[in-house]
Formats: structure tokens, C-alpha cells, sequence
């Protein structure tokens, strides 16, 4: 049995056999064979070594004739190490222990792949991909016709992988991928957020840990803490068997909220929204319960492909959440990126910044690349003709910058008038209020914009000088900090006096410790991972205005964020003691 | 090819067993993925030792080798 730890970032448990994505990647049906078929299995292993070592004479053939004898030398390498007589009869020894030939392949060769990286240098480093190559190689032969990959899986199985692009998490089939875990990615990362709306049990940034597993053995993924356990032991088992079990039992009891109205125990309604990445989520989304979109980040359009979106990809992404919320309201962010992920176009024209969280990114881009900014905004204004869509700029900073975005869109609207295209000219335009600037002048803002919505992942970042990705400092990133209730306690009170809507979206909305504390602060709108929602409609159900508030006046009275926070999380069992039995 | 292609495919040449040490690590000749693991590295010392009727013709074929320094290495 192996542990390890990584970030939790979709919940739940999942219990099934492993398929390692991106060295395999196929499906390694059985860990064990029964003794009679030893012989038969052995025959199609030494037949898909034949196979394997055929491919790679041909291709070594292949080489020397189009690319020289320095090429086909390389080749000339792999069958020494497929013919390796070493490892044959270690994989031979495996089968007659009665591991299926697939499964002895895998193990045998990924512990000398393990052993030459652990050795160290460039060129064992190379050696051990040659490895990897060769298991994957063997792997087809083996499987022949019965060869699965992601996109065509016939049984459940847990996909380990180094990293998952965004459109290979959307992609996986929920039916048979139970949960994912892989060696990079952070909380924020969009591969994370997918795994929460996919409600798959996801743990991401485990570290290098690929090399010690292979494609059917047993693995525990707990997405609730961040925990992966390879083979693990029998108690081990049972124990997640019957964590497993609860944890389904609560989302179903959850679920049965769906039928009643998001508002507090003494009858004021809370609207609970949902962030959403891709247009695939929408209709998840609004199964959970949501009633809105309240942060639509449109940044997969430009990291999805290599060439910029156009205005119909815009504009028929925009349609597609639309259609799912046609009477509720839809907030489109406009881009969010920064220059540690620029769209590939742009990504030339700024080299490496000092520090991309202080440089051009987000509204700052959009202002300086008019072209592409308009483009977004067209889209948006035409597709609201469908809906409530409203538009929100990301990282504001100063007034002028708000005035200018709006010059933009005004110049838009003028466009579309004289091309005489569809469009809706009243779409609210809003803004994030993530930089500490933007909140200190609120009172400012709120006179000119249509609605706020309080990034907090940002505005925390920036209040307290931390980035949560850097593990040196991650753990003075802290949601409970005194400086940021009162930040958003301003805000709040800011568009109250104003009139207008104000709305909170960002991790910490879809934390249900700080639900109280949020509605207490006088937020009626939230913003959250859509699978969130039912655990924060119970909070929210089980809750008065008035306690809200008293909970709110108590949490700001408080000096340090971890009195805060121990506070809001004892208040929080006292409301929901159900729900936090389970961990 | 690599010096220890080179060592793999010479001890395949011969009927013997052939191992070569390096420090407390005795591993097989003819097994590239075994000599990998060594870990070894221009100007390391290697012993070699054999077993069986052509064992003195192997270790003196793999002595010349090595201290040649897989001179000829690529017309190979």
C-alpha cells in the first residue's frame, strides 16, 4: 500500500482499477489470470514480443533507408532492450505466478524505468522514456482488437495521468471514468474546476508518482482530502467501501433540496449562482440547482486551440449557456488572462514578465488589443438578444479603466447599429472587484457601474500579498482575514447605497463556512462551482437573517483570520451538524 | 551505438555467461537494461569476469573493448 497526497479538488471517493493516461494509455483489463491458461497466456505474450520486435526491425529498415544509419541506430537500441533476455524471463516468471501478461509487462519494465530515473543523468533519463515506449508498444500487441483507450472505455476505470488537458477532462466519460488524479495542477488550475463540475473525485499536484503504478492495480482516489492509495491494504478498503457509501447517501439527501426554494429559514431568498468554465456546463449546472450564471470565465476559447476565437466561436459558446438559463441572468467575464498564459498570438509580443500577477493581463490585455477585445463584446451584445446577459470586466483597477472599457463597448454597439445586425443594447455592464483599489473606491464605482461582483481569489492575492500557487507562502493565504471581511463588507455596503446588485464569486463562496458570514455581510447573490450548490442551500436553509448577522458582527470583531475561521467553522457545525459528520 | 550496446552485443556473442562489477553491483553482460543500471560513466573502473568454454576469449574481447574506448564506435 502507497500514499500519497496532493490538492483536493472535486469530492468523493472512487474505488476501481488504475488506467495510467499518457504512457499507457490503454486500459489494462486484468491484474491476474487463472493457472490453467498460464501456458496460452505465456504463447500470447512471446507472440506479441515477436510483433513488438518486428514493428521495430521494420521501422529500424524504415530509418536507415530515409533518415541514415545514425537513426536507425536508435532502433537498433530498442531491440536490444525488447530481446533484453533479463527482462523477458522476469516477465515470463511474473506469468507463471499468474499475472496477465499485460499487467507483468507493465510492472517488470516501469521498475526499470523507475530504477534509471532514480539513478540520475540525461541519458539514463532517455533511456527510461525508450522503456515507456517499448511497455507501450507491447501493450497494443498484447491487446490486439480488445484495446481500449479513454475515448472508447467499455469499464469503469480511475485515470492516473501526468496532466489532463481541459478538453481531455471535459471529454471523459463520466460512465466509466469514477475519478482522476495527476501529478500537476493547483486549486485553480482549469482542469480542477472541470473535475468539480463533473463531479468527478479529482486530486491534482501529486508529484512525480506515475512510475510506481501500472494500469490495473487497485486505487483509492479521495477527493475530499487529497488522497491517493495505491494497492491499498484490506481494512484500507473497507473503510473507503463505507465512506464511499455515505458520501452517496448525502448527495442524494442533497439533492432532494433541489425541490425547494434557495432562501433563508425566515423566508429571504438567496440567489445561488453558478461559475461556469465551458458551455457543456451550463445544463449540469442548472441540474444543481442554480439559478444563473453569475461568473462565465471565457478563457478556454483561447487557450483551446492556436488560433485566435472568432466572433461566431464566441458568439455560439455564449448561445449555448444562454439556452440553458434563457429567463435568469448570464454574467460573461470578459478575458482573464494573464502573461503566464497569453492567447497564442499575443503570446510573442510579451516576453517573460517580472510578475505576471502585476502585469499586462486581463481588462489591461483587452485595452491594448482593441481588436480582439471587440470582438468578444460583439459577440456578447448579439447573443443577448437570447437572454439576460449581462457583461463584466475583470480586474478594474481605476475608474478610467472602466470608462474606457465602456468607450469600447459604446463603440461596439455604434457597429453593430450601422451594420444593422441583431443585438441588445441594455445589457448591464458590470465589473470585478478583485484589486484592494477597486474596493477602497467602491463608493465611486458603484455610481457608474450596473452591478459588482467580488472576485475574491484575486482580491485576497492582492490584499495580502500572497499567491496561493507558491507553496512557500500558501499558508498565509487566508480567506478569514480580517482586511478582507472588512473589504467586502465595504463593497457591499457601497452598492447598497447605490442600488445595485452586488454579487461574491471566487473559492470562498463555495466554502459553506463562510455562507453565514457572506450573508450576514448583506450578499443575497452567490456565485459558486455549481457542485457546491446543494451543500450550500442546506447552509443557507438552515440559517435566519438575523443569525447571519450576528455571525457577521462576531467574525468581524475577531483580530486574526485563524480566530475568524475557527470561529465561522464552529458556527458552521452548530447550523448543519448532518452534513459535517462526514468527515 | 552506445558503449554499453556495444558491451551487451559482444557478451551476446559468446556461449558463456558474462558479468560485469561495478563496486558491489555484479550484473549480466548480455543484458543492456542490466548494464544500464549500473550506472556507469566514462573513467569508472569495471571488473569482468566469465563463466563457460569461451569464457577467457570473452572477458579478453570485452577488455579490448573497453580499453579501446569503443574505438569504432558507428561503423559498428
Amino acid at each position: 500500500m502507497l500514499i500519497k497526497r496532493g490538492i483536493a479538488v472535486s469530492p468523493g471517493v472512487a474505488i476501481g482499477p488504475a488506467m495510467v493516461f499518457g504512457t499507457e494509455n490503454f486500459r489494462i483489463p486484468q491484474q491476474l489470470i487463472s493457472a490453467n491458461v498460464i501456458d496460452i497466456e505465456l504463447s500470447r505474450f512471446r507472440a506479441a514480443l515477436d510483433a513488438t520486435c518486428d514493428e521495430i526491425t521494420l521501422n529500424e529498415q524504415l530509418a536507415r533507408e530515409r533518415l541514415g544509419d545514425q537513426y536507425a541506430a536508435i532502433f537498433s537500441a530498442h531491440l536490444l532492450l525488447a530481446r533484453d533476455q533479463q527482462l523477458v524471463s522476469q516477465i515470463e516468471e511474473r506469468i507463471r505466478q499468474q499475472n496477465s501478461p499485460e499487467f507483468a509487462a507493465s510492472q517488470v519494465l516501469r521498475q526499470y524505468a523507475k530504477r534509471l530515473r532514480e539513478i540520475g543523468g540525461q541519458y539514463l533519463a532517455e533511456r527510461s522514456v525508450d522503456i515507456y515506449d517499448l511497455e507501450k508498444r507491447l501493450l497494443r500487441h498484447l491487446l490486439g482488437e480488445r484495446r481500449e483507450e479513454l475515448s472508447n472505455l467499455t469499464a469503469p476505470v480511475l485515470v492516473l495521468a501526468n496532466n489532463l488537458t481541459p478538453s481531455e477532462t471535459a471529454n471523459l466519460d463520466r460512465k466509466f471514468v469514477l475519478g482522476f488524479a495527476t501529478e500537476v495542477g493547483g486549486h485553480t488550475s482549469h482542469t480542477a474546476i472541470l473535475a468539480g463540475a463533473l463531479e468527478i473525485p479529482a486530486v491534482v499536484g501529486i508529484g512525480k508518482f506515475l512510475d510506481d503504478v501500472s494500469g490495473a492495480q487497485t486505487i483509492i482516489i479521495d477527493g475530499s482530502h487529497g488522497v491517493v492509495i495505491i494497492e491499498p491494504d484490506e481494512d484500507t478498503l473497507a473503510k473507503y467501501r463505507d465512506s464511499e457509501a455515505r458520501f452517496r447517501s448525502h448527495e442524494r439527501r442533497l439533492q432532494s433540496l433541489r425541490e425547494f426554494p434557495c432562501e433563508t429559514k425566515d423566508g429571504v431568498p438567496i440567489k445561488l449562482m453558478g461559475n461556469i468554465e465551458f458551455p457543456n456546463e451550463a445544463e449540469p449546472c442548472r441540474e444543481k440547482g442554480a439559478s444563473g450564471i453569475g461568473l462565465y470565465r471565457t478563457e478556454f476559447l483561447y487557450l483551446e486551440s492556436n488560433r485566435e476565437p472568432t466572433e461566431d466561436d464566441h458568439y455560439r459558446a455564449y448561445c449555448q449557456v444562454l439556452k440553458a438559463f434563457p429567463d435568469e441572468p448570464v454574467v460573461i467575464r470578459t478575458l482573464d488572462l494573464g502573461s503566464d498564459k497569453m492567447p497564442g498570438a499575443l503570446r510573442a509580443a510579451y516576453p517573460d514578465s517580472v510578475n505576471p500577477a502585476l502585469s499586462i493581463r486581463s481588462i489591461r490585455l483587452s485595452l491594448q488589443h482593441l481588436e480582439l477585445f471587440k470582438t468578444q463584446l460583439r459577440a456578447a451584445l448579439r447573443a443577448a438578444v437570447l437572454g439576460d446577459l449581462r457583461i463584466m470586466f475583470p480586474l478594474i483597477s481605476t475608474l478610467l479603466e472602466f470608462r474606457q472599457a465602456k468607450m469600447v463597448l459604446s463603440d461596439v454597439v455604434e457597429d453593430l447599429e450601422e451594420q444593422g445586425v441583431p443585438f441588445r443594447r441594455d445589457v448591464p455592464v458590470g465589473m470585478m472587484v478583485e484589486v484592494p483599489a477597486a474596493a477602497i473606491m467602491a463608493e465611486e464605482f458603484a455610481r457608474e457601474v450596473d452591478f459588482f461582483s467580488l472576485g475574491t481569489n484575486d482580491l485576497i492575492q492582492y490584499t495580502l500579498a500572497v499567491d496561493r500557487a507558491d507553496q512557500a507562502v500558501s499558508g498565509l493565504y487566508r480567506s478569514g482575514d480580517p482586511s478582507i471581511l472588512r473589504l467586502i463588507r465595504m463593497v457591499v455596503e457601497a452598492a447598497q447605497r447605490n442600488n445595485i446588485s452586488v454579487s461574491v464569486c471566487g473559492q470562498m463562496s463555495s466554502d459553506p463556512m463562510f455562507i453565514p458570514l457572506l450573508v450576514g455581510l448583506g450578499l443575497r447573490q452567490i456565485s459558486v462551482t455549481p457542485h457546491a450548490i446543494p451543500e450550500l442551500k442546506e447552509v443557507i436553509r438552515n440559517l435566519t437573517i438575523e443569525r447571519a448577522v450576528s455571525i457577521a458582527e462576531r467574525a468581524s470583531s475577531l483580530e486574526v483570520a485563524r480566530d475568524v475561521e475557527n470561529y465561522l467553522w464552529g458556527e458552521l457545525k452548530k447550523l448543519c451538524p448532518e452534513s459535517m459528520q462526514l468527515d | 551505438m552506445r558503449p554499453l550496446e556495444m558491451i551487451a552485443r559482444t557478451a551476446q556473442s559468446f556461449r558463456s555467461q558474462v558479468f560485469v562489477t561495478r563496486g558491489t553491483n555484479r550484473v549480466d553482460a548480455k543484458s543492456l537494461l542490466h548494464l544500464l543500471t549500473l550506472g556507469a560513466e566514462p573513467g569508472m573502473e569495471l571488473d569482468i569476469d566469465a563463466t563457460g568454454d569461451d569464457a577467457n576469449e570473452a572477458v579478453e574481447q570485452l577488455v579490448k573493448l573497453i580499453g579501446s574506448e569503443f574505438e569504432g564506435i558507428g561503423s559498428a
